[in-house]
């Protein structure tokens, strides 16, 4: 197997997972819905007073992407589950590290798409306006995301096969996830604030040493977590 | 001297491996699959008659507390269709995961055309194509789709997909999600799937299942095909009379171990109640298995 080879089963799966969520829908409807759904409860929680809103924005969003992200990462290897097609998948010749990759890339996907939604509710619910250093913001929760995503879909294969899969999956996750969720929240709260201490860099360094260290070790642990 | 095939730039012969349309994996002579005879203008690939399409040594396996294998030793031929044969529970769908590269086994070696399941899975992977209880299939895709899919994840061309679809009688579902399809014709399109790879060893666990008449036979052709390419197949199986003829020999399994191993007998023939009704098997009720 040649790496070419092995980037066209990525692609792969990576089409199938896809389309397979577009004809369905309903895991996109189910995660934007409880994204908003917690949004909105931090609201009713935090009052009607703005500048706690304003500052508690950035903590508030990533939860809901956390929060809401996690069925979708259950839902991606349901969709495996059902019908025996997990080892009718592991079967084809060829590494594991491409399923892998091919699951990482659509959930990355998937979560991007349920983000470009869920974030401007969250701007809107906390009155929070566009610091002039968006563009920043956007990279931060994009290697946010990464991050998210990389052990998200790890977890989600190592709780796979496990009865108990809704409840293991954020047992297992969210311990990992406070690196990537405190250098995210600081990072986003920073750049929120018009970042007057310059400390966002730093946050931002951090999260993509997490993003790498996340994604090397999974690369190399997914075979084994994946094998019976 | 005009670019005679296997020739090296100098005349001097040149061992080269041959490229016939095979599947994935196939015929490297490390492998030891086929012998490659040089001769001054022609290759010829010929199936090696001493490498076995699986062998199984001492095989166990355990799953928890409970042994699905206790040391299975079985040998199958190129050429050779088995059936394996016992009750729930007896092993036969872990031996035959266990050859997929599905689950490792405990103990034991096990080996496809001499590609040792645990050390070379992604070899034996491209010569093994396995038929599993369940459809594998994912219900959103049309029937097209699932197996476009299956052809980039195995490196096939698309082009196989429409003759395929067509074999198994759902061309014209070609374009219909899986969802609307009947246990029966999910099973013909992962039957589909199988067809794709075009396989050496194929393993079938429980085939006739949910099957017509019609699909049985489309089985049975397929065994066939395999076969007469040299390939070998095993079948697990419940109801003898649908393999018809096709059967060399028959393993039943017992708790775990092989009970009886020996010719298929004929369709209808009176042994075939003798061997249901070994003495051994008594003997492993009464004392428990080895």
């Amino acid at each position: 197997m040649t790496w070419r080879d092995e980037w066209r089963r990525v692609q792969a799966i990576v089409w199938k997972d896809l389309t397979t969520e577009r004809r369905s829908k309903a895991g996109i409807n189910a995660v934007v819905f409880m994204g908003v759904l917690i949004l909105l409860l931090f609201g009713f929680a935090l009052g009607p007073d703005t500048e706690a809103l304003r500052a508690a924005a950035a903590g508030a969003l990533w939860l809901a992407i956390l929060f809401s992200g996690v069925l979708a990462f259950n839902r991606s290897y349901q969709l495996e589950l059902d019908g025996g097609a997990l080892e009718s998948l592991l079967l084809y010749p060829g590494s594991r590290w491409a399923i892998y990759v091919g699951k990482l890339i659509a959930n990355l996907v998937f979560v991007l798409i349920v983000e470009a939604i869920v974030i401007p509710v969250a701007l809107v619910l906390y009155q929070v306006a566009l610091p002039p250093g968006w563009p920043a913001l956007i990279g931060v929760t994009v290697l946010g995301t990464v991050g998210f995503v990389t052990l998200g879909t790890f977890y989600a294969a190592m709780s796979s096969r496990s009865r108990a899969r809704e409840v293991l999956l954020p047992l297992l996750l969210f311990p990992m996830l406070i690196p990537v969720l405190l250098s995210a929240v600081e990072a986003s709260t920073s750049l929120l604030g018009g970042d007057p201490m310059l400390e966002a860099g730093a946050w931002v360094r951090l999260l993509g040493a997490f993003d790498i260290i996340f994604l090397v070790a999974s690369l190399l642990a997914f075979e084994y977590v994946i094998e019976v | 001297m005009f670019g005679r095939h296997g020739d090296g730039v100098d005349g001097q012969k040149t061992k080269t491996r041959a490229k016939p349309d095979t599947p994935v994996g196939e015929s490297t002579p490390t492998q030891g699959a086929y012998s490659t005879i040089r001769l001054p203008t022609v290759t010829l690939r010929i199936p090696d008659r001493d490498v076995a399409a699986a062998t199984i040594t001492n095989v166990t396996r355990r799953f928890g507390r409970r042994w699905a294998l206790r040391g299975v030793t079985l040998s199958i031929g190129p050429g050779e269709v088995v059936g394996v044969e016992g009750h729930n529970g007896s092993g036969k769908s872990t031996l035959l995961r266990i050859l997929s590269t599905a689950i490792k086994p405990t103990g034991g070696e096990a080996q496809v055309f001499g590609a040792d399941v645990v050390r070379q899975p992604t070899t034996v992977r491209g010569v093994v194509a396995f038929l599993t209880h369940y459809p594998g299939l994912y219900d959103d895709l049309t029937a097209e789709e699932n197996l476009r899919f299956a052809c980039r994840m195995l490196g096939v061309d698309f082009g196989r997909v429409p003759p395929v679809l067509e074999r198994v009688g759902l061309a014209r579902e070609a374009g219909e999600t899986v969802r609307t399809f009947s246990a029966g014709m999910q099973r013909r399109l992962s039957l589909a799937r199988l067809l794709l790879q075009r396989p050496r060893l194929l393993l079938l666990d429980e085939p006739y299942n949910n099957f017509d008449p019609a699909g049985i036979a489309l089985v049975n052709e397929v065994v066939r095909e395999v076969r007469g390419a040299g390939g070998a197949a095993m079948i697990v199986l419940h109801d003898r009379h649908s393999a018809g003829d096709l059967l060399d020999r028959v393993v039943r399994l017992k708790q775990g171990v092989v009970l009886t191993d020996g010719p298929a007998p004929i369709v209808g023939d009176a042994q075939t109640s003798t061997r249901l009704t070994d003495p051994r098997e008594s003997t492993l009720i009464a004392g428990g298995a080895a």
